[in-house]
């Protein structure tokens, strides 16, 4: 190393500064000691990890005791089984047992009905809507944007309860609505025709705020030399959109599904408020089955497992849309 | 100038690039719109509108049904506008439960994570960000990758934990999970990534202490990232349902919407004058919040797509 640790980023400072720091520099240790010289070099360096430790200790310590550990034990838990001694080891029996329930299989066909009733039709809802708004004046995009994430920001809790309102078979407005017009009542939430869908219908009316804020944000990201140059050689509006706009759009898009798949394989609120699972499992899902299995029938093993299952289908579709949608566009 | 440009190679190109006109002139104005421009311009408008009213009539629904008289609220055809404005509900929802007692605790818990959050991330970030030490590169890329674990992943083992240090029912039990905090870690070191480093040099050559650098230099310069961050953790946290909901079991402890969640399914059920009550008085600081700090919204949802 040319010069000294110190010399080096005293040379960034101003030049005050830097006299200042050559001075104290040469009053500690002697030039021509080079043993002094590499000991505080040395010495800094380690004040510098121990600052450095000394900064980020307080998150890791939580990450550590909230995150990473209750993640292993999480595995640990689903080859385990609560008896009132403790913990003792049951080797896969927690997952023969799932895998042989019927019970399982419907609640992972819901899980699945729910992810595909609701991520595409909630990424073309999101990306109409985007593109659409993106051609208003700022004014009208920003009061937009604020009304489709206002139910967003009003919780889960709150939306539910407002559409259990909705949804009442005798004093809701849908079923006085749809009388208005000739149809009888509906018991959208009893009926194991409806109830998924009517789940699904209040979280395609109320989740897609986020992905159209995103998605207008990353069209506001494409340089507008694109579209004039377009323009000039006559391209139309729709073939703008399909051959500028969408494939550079694609990283926002993937953005938008893989982030809807996650939180679409993990409804709970709504289906807790709504439905509590059912009638007969047609609403349950299987974070909602972690929930019962742990907390109502306290089989902590059970549920760690299909916990664990979970996951392993979140990482996988995640993984899948990622493959299937990344792309190298770069502008 | 865009408008130019195509207005210019309109009389070559013809009528195929209206729809592009269309586009350009939305932005200019109605006044020199042609009719078919106007026809989309209208279009869109309806759409949008159209889906604004979907997303937001629930909203004006709750809180005109929370207002109305409890005597008004079954009749059929509904008052689409309140005629009389009443407090009935409110009051109906508020005497039938511990509403004091739910809101401070929902206070707590948003309040103590937002603040914890606030200081251990912009900590760890200013670390990640500005120092270097051994481990730096892995246990940053281990905050990453831990950042896509969802939270019924970590329910169960959780609770055990809990349970273990016999945290079940009581605040830190409430509050301790929030603590790990990835996301806002990840948030404040691309933040603090973009200050400058001579000015933290500077600072340590005119002899500040490290804890006087981050108080004094890197905190308030990070102010607009943890504004993003504060809101939207402390939103999150009022908003927060499955873990606040296993973690409590006396009705003392629970939070507002676990606590009203539970009542609508036993003492309110059907009474939707009061449920409806009860969910404006949850909503409306998270609205008012929302207004408030509006960009901060539009600007954190597209820092990483935070889930509410």
């Amino acid at each position: 190393m040319p010069s000294s640790w110190r010399h080096h980023r005293s040379g960034i400072g101003p030049t005050r500064k830097v006299e200042y720091a050559v001075a104290v520099h040469s009053s500690i240790s002697p030039k021509d000691s080079e043993f002094e010289h590499r000991r505080s070099l040395i010495s800094q360096r380690l004040r510098g990890y121990f600052w450095g430790y000394f900064f980020i200790f307080p998150s890791l310590a939580m990450f550590l005791l909230f995150s990473l550990y209750p993640m292993a034990d999480s595995i640990r838990l689903s080859f385990q089984r609560f008896a009132l001694t403790g913990r003792e080891w049951v080797g896969f029996e927690n997952y023969q047992d799932l895998l042989q329930d019927d019970e399982f299989y419907i609640v992972l066909k819901n899980t699945l009905v729910y992810a595909l009733a609701i991520v595409p039709v909630g990424v073309l809802l999101s990306l109409i809507l985007a593109i659409l708004i993106f051609q208003l004046p700022t004014p009208a995009q920003i009061f937009f944007k604020s009304a489709y994430y206002l139910p967003v920001v009003t919780s889960g809790v709150v939306l539910s309860l407002i559409w259990l309102y909705l949804y009442d078979p005798a004093f809701g407005l849908l079923n006085y609505l749809l009388g208005t017009i000739g149809i009888d009542p509906v018991l959208w939430l009893a009926d194991p025709r409806f109830s998924l869908l009517s789940i699904v219908i209040m979280i395609h009316a109320s989740q897609w705020g986020g992905s159209i804020i995103l998605l207008t944000a990353s069209m506001g990201g494409i340089p507008k030399d694109l579209y004039e140059a377009a323009s000039l050689d006559g391209a139309s509006f729709f073939r703008q959109t399909v051959s500028i706009t969408l494939p550079l759009l694609k990283p926002a898009i993937a953005f938008v599904a893989i982030t809807g798949s996650i939180a679409s394989l993990q409804i709970f609120t709504e289906i807790f408020l709504l439905t509590s699972g059912g009638p007969n499992l047609a609403t349950t899902n299987l974070v909602y089955s972690i929930y019962e299995q742990g907390f109502i029938r306290f089989d902590f093993g059970r549920a760690s497992a299909i916990a664990v299952l979970l996951l392993l289908l979140t990482i996988g579709i995640a993984l899948a849309q990622y493959r299937l949608l990344r792309s190298n566009v770069e502008y | 100038m865009a408008r130019e440009l195509a207005t210019g190679t309109e009389i070559t190109k013809g009528a195929g690039n209206w729809l592009t006109r269309t586009a350009n002139r939305l932005l200019g104005g109605w006044r020199d719109a042609t009719p078919l421009e106007r026809v989309f311009l209208v279009f869109a408008y309806l759409v949008a509108t159209g889906w604004a009213v979907v997303s937001i009539f629930p909203i004006y629904w709750m809180v005109i049904t929370a207002l109305k008289p409890p005597t008004t609220i079954m009749e059929l055809p509904p008052d689409w506008i309140p005629r009389d404005v009443s407090f009935a509900n409110f009051r109906e929802a508020f005497a039938r439960s511990p509403v004091v007692r739910w809101t401070f605790n929902s206070l707590v818990m948003a309040g103590f994570v937002t603040a914890f959050q606030l200081l251990f991330a912009s900590m760890a970030g200013y670390g990640f960000a500005k120092k270097q030490f051994p481990g730096r590169e892995v246990i940053f890329w281990l905050y990453v990758s831990s950042m896509m674990i969802p939270g019924f992943a970590l329910l169960i083992p959780l609770f055990t934990l809990m349970a273990r240090m016999g945290l079940v029912d009581s605040y830190i039990g409430l509050i301790a999970p929030g603590l790990s905090a990835p996301f806002g870690v990840f948030l404040m070191r691309q933040f603090i990534q973009t200050l400058p480093t001579d000015l933290i040099d500077a600072a340590r050559m005119d002899g500040c202490s490290e804890l006087r650098i981050f108080f004094d230099i890197i905190l308030p310069l990070s102010k607009p990232g943890l504004a993003v961050l504060g809101i939207f953790v402390f939103m999150g946290q009022w908003s927060a349902f499955l873990w606040p909901l296993v973690i409590t079991n006396s009705s003392d402890m629970r939070t507002l919407m676990v606590g009203f969640a539970m009542l609508s399914n036993q003492e309110l059920r059907v009474n939707y004058g009061a449920q409806m009550a009860a969910a404006t008085y949850m909503a409306i600081p998270m609205i008012v919040v929302f207004f408030a700090f509006q960009r901060y919204f539009l600007r954190g949802v597209t820092i990483g797509g935070i889930k509410g």
